[in-house]
């Protein structure tokens, strides 16, 4: 069982997820956090259950979980009350930046404090990061960007040759993250890196694939 | 060198840093939160990292600051943000200030008392229960859940529990009482923490760098920090700490990368020390009026040190 973790505008999540039909794959939005049925302890007993798309689940049942939600906002809770949503929202985001970094299963990417599903970095912080990594970082960040290439573990996506791939590898490993999509000025040799996210394209069927990889043949939770 | 103190000047621990530093000859500056619409920050990172920060009487090359202390409030509360309105071009002027200056202190190399990354654990309580484990202090007994009958479940079991929010919003502890029952169906809209009532006595303990100050607090209120609004006052009074107990704090600490800390202790009537949580922007004025304890001219040395 694998989950997958967004907000209901993801229609590129949404739509990953019915593409694989044999992969079993579950998505939890924030909706699912006002439903009966989550609980976790500390200490640990074990005894982790999840909501997703408004089914109970056990979380040891989980193979993977695949996160797609930077943070949980109040604009999408309608169901709780306008003057009470800030408050659930702030509630919902450290529940569920407690209940993912407990998970023992592959999560791609693991959240931070700040951001559910990766670094909390911002772009500058990405620039200084791959400056610091020997990467050419642009001097006019506001410049057009050109190519992109995805990071998805060892494997990465789109345009540029070799070098600009290995770039962005490097960046990756830098941030400590399994998937980053990373912006160049140009997609030739010379191109400076412009900005990074962590949000790769999970439209195209080769990430997809990609990604579903980071989850096989790891132990479930 | 300078020290920059980022937040609101008549702050009681913003301005006791300050007075400390004054006393001690440090050289700072203190930027006003509430003058956010007259400051301006640019950040750099490529060819190294610079920054500049410019208020409507000051320009100062954040490269050359030797240290911070940040205690800033929500931007957006800011009374000229407010006024703007939300999207307005000061509000957005406003975050942007706020944005690049905690990019700033996330990056730069001198000292941050804290840098935003090490303190944001502290929004999320179980998740931080979870880490203070590991330092071998105990913890509560803890359930989120949104199943009202689980919670109910817990609740009997532990004949008295408390509850208490998640994030840092709202966070205030109160006991749960029969009138709660009837409102426990409530909890299906949003995931609630419940924690088994610990009884005993409260410390708290400032770790300060390599300093330490603790303090016991007497009080019968389920949260003491309320206590002297509901006109029960606790007594506070410095004490010393077991050295076991002093060592997992200040390892705690330092493992969390924090510089400061404020930490909550109880001791139960057995001996045994819980830990409910470590506050990386600790209101220690409370704490140093009540004991005398140094706690500002700590924070002050580790500034310029």
């Amino acid at each position: 069982m694998l989950i997958f973790v967004a907000n209901l505008a993801d229609r590129a999540a949404l739509a990953f997820a019915q593409a694989w039909p044999e992969r079993d794959i579950h998505l939890l939005t924030p909706a699912d956090l006002s439903t009966r049925g989550w609980r976790l302890t500390v200490p640990d007993d074990d005894g982790a259950m999840a909501v997703a798309t408004g089914r109970v689940l056990r979380t040891r049942n989980f193979e993977g979980v695949f996160v797609r939600l930077g943070c949980v906002h109040e604009d999408e809770l309608k169901t709780i009350t306008p003057n009470d949503r800030g408050y659930v929202a702030a509630e919902m985001q450290a529940f569920l930046f407690a209940f993912l970094s407990r998970l023992k299963c592959p999560v791609i990417n693991r959240p931070s404090p700040g951001c559910l599903c990766g670094p909390n970095l911002r772009p500058i912080h990405w620039r200084h990061l791959a400056e610091r990594s020997g990467i050419r970082v642009s001097i006019r960040p506001s410049l057009e960007r050109v190519s992109s290439v995805c990071v998805v573990g060892d494997q990465t996506f789109g345009n540029g040759g070799a070098i600009l791939h290995d770039r962005a590898r490097k960046l990756a490993r830098a941030g400590k993250t399994d998937l980053l999509r990373v912006w160049f000025d140009a997609d030739d040799t010379e191109a400076s890196m412009v900005s990074a996210d962590l949000w790769p394209d999970c439209s195209n069927t080769e990430v997809q694939a990609a990604i579903l990889g980071l989850f096989d043949g790891q132990v479930k939770c | 060198m300078l020290t920059l103190l980022w937040g609101l000047p008549d702050e009681e621990p913003l301005a006791a840093v300050a007075c400390a530093l004054a006393e001690i000859g440090g050289s700072y500056f203190v930027l006003d939160q509430r003058r956010v619409l007259e400051t301006e920050v640019t950040v750099e990172a490529a060819d190294g990292l610079h920054g500049t920060l410019r208020t409507s009487d000051r320009q100062i090359t954040l490269d050359s600051v030797r240290s911070y202390y940040v205690r800033p409030y929500d931007t957006r509360r800011v009374p000229d943000v407010m006024r703007a309105g939300i999207g307005s071009s000061p509000w957005q002027h406003a975050l942007a200030v706020e944005d690049a200056l905690l990019a700033w202190l996330e990056m730069t190399s001198a000292r941050v008392v804290n840098r935003p990354s090490t303190m944001l654990p502290n929004g999320s309580k179980p998740y931080q229960l979870e880490d203070i484990q590991r330092f071998g202090f105990r913890v509560p007994e803890t359930l989120v859940t949104t199943n009202p009958e689980e919670a109910e479940y817990f609740w009997r079991m532990r004949c008295e529990v408390i509850y208490k929010s998640i994030s840092g919003v709202r966070s205030r502890v109160a006991r749960m009482t029969h009138e709660h029952k009837e409102r426990l169906a409530d909890i299906c809209n949003c995931p609630t923490q419940f924690q088994a009532y610990v009884p005993g006595t409260d410390f708290r303990v400032h770790v300060i760098g390599d300093d330490l100050f603790a303090c016991e607090i007497q009080s019968g209120a389920d949260d003491y920090r309320y206590a002297a609004s509901q006109s029960r006052p606790p007594t506070i009074f410095a004490t010393i700490l077991p050295l076991e107990v002093r060592d997992r704090c200040v390892r705690m600490t330092s493992t969390m990368n924090l510089l400061v800390a404020g930490i909550d202790l109880r001791r139960t009537p057995e001996g045994e020390w819980y830990c409910f949580e470590v506050n990386p922007s600790p209101a220690f004025t409370y704490y140093e009026s009540q004991t005398g304890q140094p706690i500002a001219a700590a924070i002050a040395r580790l500034l310029v040190t």
